[in-house]
C-alpha cells in the first residue's frame, strides 16, 4: 500500500461524522502527514513489549495485533485484539502512566502506520487541536466498551459467533488457547463449545 | 457542596497546581440540583440524549444495559461521585443504558452546553472530555479483566473488597448481573460466605 493511500484511510477514519466545514479537518489532514509507514511487521513481532512506557500510536492497515499477557497464576490474558482499520496504543501507559503490563503482538503479518507519542502530547496541549486527542480516545473507549459488553452480556457461544461475523481475522489468527483467554473461558470449555458447534 | 464539587472536579481534570483552578471554580459554582431521587427513580433511559455531567451525593445509583432482552448491571455509582452517560456525553450518540437510583440521593448536574461554555471561557480545552473518557476506559478494562480472569468466588471477593457495602446497595439479582453470574451461583456464594463467618 502506498503512503498516501494509507494516510487517506487514517483521515477518513478520523473525519467520520464531522461536517465538511468542521475546523478540525485541516488539523486532521496535518496530523495524517506525520505518520510514518506503511511499516510491515512479521507474525510474532512486538509493537509494544511488556515494560515499555512509550505511547506511540498505531493505525493498523492490515493484520491483527493482540494485547497478550499472563495473570498472577501464569494463565494467558488477552484483554484486546485490534484488526485492520483500528487504532492501537499502549493502554496502560496512556491510562495510568505505568509501564505496559502486556505485550502487543502481531498475530499475523501486519502492516501499520505509526506516529510518535510526542506528536499526540503536543496536540493535547494546543487549543483547537486537542479535540483530535479526544476523537482518538473515543475510538479506544468504543473498542474497550464493546468488548466489555460482550463479556458481560454474551455467552461464550454468542461471543464466538460475534467474532466470526465481525472479527474474522482475529478469530483465525488466535490459537485455541489465545481464543479461550480472549473469550474469558477455560480451554476445556472452548474445546467443548467448538465440538458442539462442529467448527 | 461547592467545595466538594471543586475538589472532585480537580481530581477528574487531573490538574496539578493552580492551572485551570479558576475555570474549575466557575464550573463547580454552576452546578445546580437536578433531582432528589428515591429508590427506583430513573435518571436516564436508552435512546435519550443525556448531555449532562451529574454529581451523586449520598445515595447509590446503578447503570444497566439491555442486550437481547437481558438487563445487566454494568456499573455502580457510589456516593459523592461524578457520573455521565458516556454514549451521549462522550460519544455523541443517544444513550444505550438506564441509570437507576437505588438509594435516595440528591443529584446535581451541569448541562453539556454550560460545560462547553465554561470550558471555552477558561481555556480548559478538552481536558475534561479526555479525563472522563480515560476514566471510562480504565473502568471497563478493570471490569473486563475481572470477568475474564476471576472465578465466581474471586469476583465476589474482589467486588466486596472494592465496595464493602455492595450487599446493602444491590439486590441479589442485580448483584448477579453485575458479577456476570447466575442468581443461583450468587446465592450459593453468599451462603458459603455467611457460613464461613459463623
Amino acid at each position: 500500500m502506498e503512503k498516501n493511500k494509507a494516510r487517506e484511510l487514517i483521515e477518513y477514519d478520523l473525519t467520520k461524522g464531522l461536517s465538511p466545514s468542521n475546523a478540525l479537518r485541516p488539523v486532521i489532514r496535518e496530523f495524517t502527514q506525520m505518520f510514518e509507514g506503511p511499516i510491515p511487521l512479521h507474525k510474532g513481532q512486538h509493537v509494544i513489549t511488556k515494560g515499555d512506557s512509550h505511547k506511540n500510536l498505531f493505525f493498523i492497515l492490515d493484520g491483527v495485533i493482540a494485547e497478550i499477557g499472563r495473570d498472577e497464576q501464569g494463565g494467558l490474558y488477552i484483554p484486546s485484539a485490534y484488526e485492520s482499520l483500528q487504532w492501537c496504543t499502549n493502554m496502560e501507559t496512556m491510562l495510568t502512566g505505568k509501564k505496559a503490563q502486556q505485550s502487543y503482538v502481531c498475530l499475523t503479518p501486519t502492516l501499520i502506520m505509526q506516529v510518535n507519542a510526542s506528536v499526540i502530547e503536543e496536540l493535547a496541549l494546543q487549543a483547537g487541536k486537542d479535540e483530535l486527542v479526544f476523537i482518538l480516545n473515543q475510538r479506544f473507549l468504543n473498542h474497550v466498551r464493546s468488548h466489555f459488553f460482550r463479556l458481560l452480556h454474551n455467552s461464550p457461544k454468542q461471543h464466538y459467533a460475534w467474532m466470526k461475523e465481525n472479527a474474522p481475522l482475529s478469530l483465525q489468527a488466535f490459537t485455541r488457547d489465545q481464543l479461550a483467554a480472549h473469550l474469558g473461558i477455560g480451554r476445556a470449555t472452548l474445546f467443548r463449545m467448538l465440538k458442539t458447534k462442529g467448527s | 457542596m461547592k467545595v466538594r464539587l471543586e475538589r472532585e472536579l480537580i481530581n477528574l481534570y487531573g490538574l496539578e497546581g493552580v492551572i485551570g483552578v479558576e475555570g474549575i471554580k466557575a464550573m463547580a459554582a454552576a452546578f445546580s440540583v437536578d433531582s432528589i431521587c428515591m429508590g427506583r427513580d430513573l435518571i436516564w433511559t436508552p435512546e435519550t440524549n443525556v448531555q449532562k455531567l451529574y454529581f451523586n451525593t449520598k445515595g447509590v445509583l446503578a447503570e444497566f444495559s439491555r442486550v437481547d432482552g437481558k438487563m445487566l448491571c454494568q456499573q455502580i455509582i457510589t456516593p459523592y461521585r461524578f457520573f455521565w452517560s458516556e454514549k451521549s456525553f462522550l460519544m455523541w450518540e443517544p444513550s444505550d443504558t438506564t441509570m437507576v437510583c437505588l438509594k435516595p440521593s440528591t443529584i446535581y448536574s451541569l448541562d453539556g452546553e454550560q460545560v462547553r461554555k465554561i470550558t471555552h471561557e477558561n481555556n480548559l480545552g478538552f481536558l475534561l472530555a479526555n479525563g472522563l473518557t480515560r476514566e471510562n476506559i480504565k473502568g471497563y478494562r478493570i471490569r473486563s479483566r475481572n470477568l475474564s480472569l476471576l472465578n465466581a468466588t474471586e469476583r465476589l471477593n474482589d467486588t466486596l473488597a472494592t465496595n464493602p457495602r455492595i450487599l446493602d446497595q444491590l439486590n441479589r439479582n442485580e448483584l448477579a448481573s453485575y458479577l456476570g453470574l447466575s442468581r443461583s451461583s450468587v446465592f450459593r456464594l453468599l451462603h458459603t460466605l455467611y457460613r464461613g463467618k459463623e
